[in-house]
C-alpha cells in the first residue's frame, strides 16, 4: 500500500515536471517567433555636392 | 540620424554615389579645381561625422579623375565600394569590391556597381585610366561570393532605375537595391522577384529610411503599406456589410470580398516586412553642430576668394 502511494506520488511529480518543461519550451518558441530581427537603413544618392537645404 | 543610432543598434547608413560634385557637363576649369577639391573634402568630412558605413561610386564622383578619388577615399572613415571598376593599366580593382557587416547575428553583404553607359564615350575625361566589367556578370559573381557568407545582400547601384529593374528580373539573390543616378523619389518601392528597389531625389532634398523586420530566413518581403491598405479595405467592407439597406445579392458580393481580404491578410502573417519613408529635409530640421561649423567655415572661405578686398 505504501509502495503504491509512493509510485503515485512519483508519477504525479514527474507529470508536473514534464508539464512545466513543456510550458517553458512552448513559451520560448512563441517568444522567438514574436521577436523578429530588425534592421534600419538610412540611404542617400545624388547629393551632387549640395550643401544648402533645397526647397522640397 | 544621431538619435536613431543611439536608440537602435542595427542601423546602416549608405550612399549610392554622385556625392562629391555637381552633375558633369564639362571638365572643371583650371581656376575652379581648388575650390571643387575643398568642397569634396567637406562632403567627406561631413559623411564621416554622420557615421556613413559605405558609399558606392557614381560617374560624377569621377569628375576630378581616378587619382583624386583614390586620394580622397583615404580621408573617409568608410569604404568607397565598386565591384566593376578596374585600373586600365594594372587590371586590378580600384576600390573595395564588397563589404560584409555583422550586427546582432545578422550578416549583411554590400557591393556596388557603376554603369559605363553614363560616360559620353572613350573621350570622357572622367573615365580616363579606367575599365569596366559587365555590371550583370559582376553582380552574378558577387551574389555567388556573398550568398554563402551573408543573410542579406544589398547592392549600391549606380546603373539607373531601368537597369536596376532589369537586374532584379534577371538575377536572384540581391535583397535590396539602393539605386542612384536618376534621382527619383521611390516613395512606394517596387519589389521585383524578391528584390526591393529604392532610390530618392537628388541634391539631398530628402532623407530616406528603410526599416526591415525579419521573421524568417526566406528572401521574401512585403511592404507594410500593403497591409495598411488591406486593413483599411477590410474596415470599409465591414461597414458596408453592417448597412441594413443593402440588397442581399450585394451583401453576398461584399462577404466574398471580405473573405478574400482576410485570406490575403492572413497570408502576410509571419512574413518579412519593410517600411520605406522618404522625409523632406527642411531648413527647420535640427542640424549637426560640427557639420554646420564646417559648412560655415567653407562658405566664409569661398566668399573671401570670390570677393577679395581690393587695394585702395
Amino acid at each position: 500500500m505504501v509502495m503504491v502511494n509512493g509510485m503515485r506520488k512519483t508519477w504525479f511529480f514527474a507529470s508536473i515536471f514534464g508539464l512545466v518543461i513543456l510550458l517553458i519550451i512552448t513559451g520560448l518558441t512563441s517568444h522567438a517567433q514574436k521577436s523578429p530581427k530588425s534592421l534600419t537603413l538610412l540611404y542617400s544618392n545624388n547629393i551632387n555636392g549640395e550643401i544648402d537645404p533645397c526647397p522640397t | 540620424m544621431k538619435d536613431l543610432r543611439e536608440s537602435e543598434k542595427r542601423v546602416f547608413v549608405l550612399d549610392s554615389g554622385d556625392l562629391l560634385f555637381k552633375k558633369f557637363v564639362n571638365p572643371i576649369p583650371e581656376n575652379e579645381l581648388k575650390g571643387m577639391s575643398e568642397k569634396a573634402h567637406l562632403m567627406i568630412e561631413s559623411f564621416n561625422l554622420m557615421g556613413y558605413d559605405a558609399m558606392g561610386i557614381g560617374d560624377d564622383d569621377l569628375t576630378m579623375g581616378k587619382e583624386f578619388l583614390l586620394e580622397i577615399s583615404k580621408k573617409a572613415n568608410f569604404p568607397f565600394l565598386s565591384s566593376n571598376l578596374f585600373d586600365e593599366v594594372s587590371g586590378k580593382v580600384l576600390f573595395q569590391s564588397f563589404l560584409i557587416k555583422e550586427t546582432h547575428g545578422l550578416r549583411i553583404g554590400i557591393f556596388a556597381l557603376l554603369s559605363p553607359d553614363f560616360f559620353t564615350g572613350p573621350s570622357d575625361p572622367r573615365r580616363k585610366g579606367l575599365t569596366f566589367r559587365s555590371p550583370i556578370e559582376t553582380a552574378q559573381a558577387m551574389v555567388k561570393e556573398l550568398k554563402p557568407k551573408t543573410d542579406l545582400i544589398i547592392l549600391l547601384s549606380h546603373l539607373g532605375y531601368a537597369k536596376d529593374v532589369e537586374l532584379a528580373q534577371t538575377l536572384q539573390g540581391i535583397n535590396i537595391i539602393l539605386g542612384g543616378h536618376n534621382g527619383i523619389n521611390l516613395v512606394y518601392p517596387s519589389v521585383i522577384k524578391n528584390t526591393i528597389i529604392l532610390q530618392t531625389a537628388s541634391r539631398g532634398m530628402y532623407g530616406a529610411r528603410l526599416d526591415l523586420l525579419l521573421y524568417n530566413n526566406e528572401p521574401t518581403f512585403y511592404n507594410s503599406a500593403t497591409k495598411t491598405s488591406l486593413e483599411n479595405n477590410l474596415r470599409s467592407i465591414t461597414q458596408r456589410l453592417n448597412t441594413a439597406q443593402i440588397p442581399e445579392a450585394e451583401k453576398a458580393q461584399w462577404r466574398k470580398a471580405k473573405e478574400e481580404t482576410e485570406r490575403t491578410l492572413n497570408q502576410l502573417q509571419g512574413k518579412n516586412v519593410f517600411t520605406n519613408n522618404i522625409i523632406p529635409l527642411a531648413e527647420q530640421m535640427k542640424e549637426h553642430s560640427d557639420i554646420k561649423m564646417l559648412v560655415e567655415a567653407y562658405k566664409t572661405k569661398a566668399q573671401a576668394k570670390e570677393s577679395p578686398v581690393s587695394p585702395k
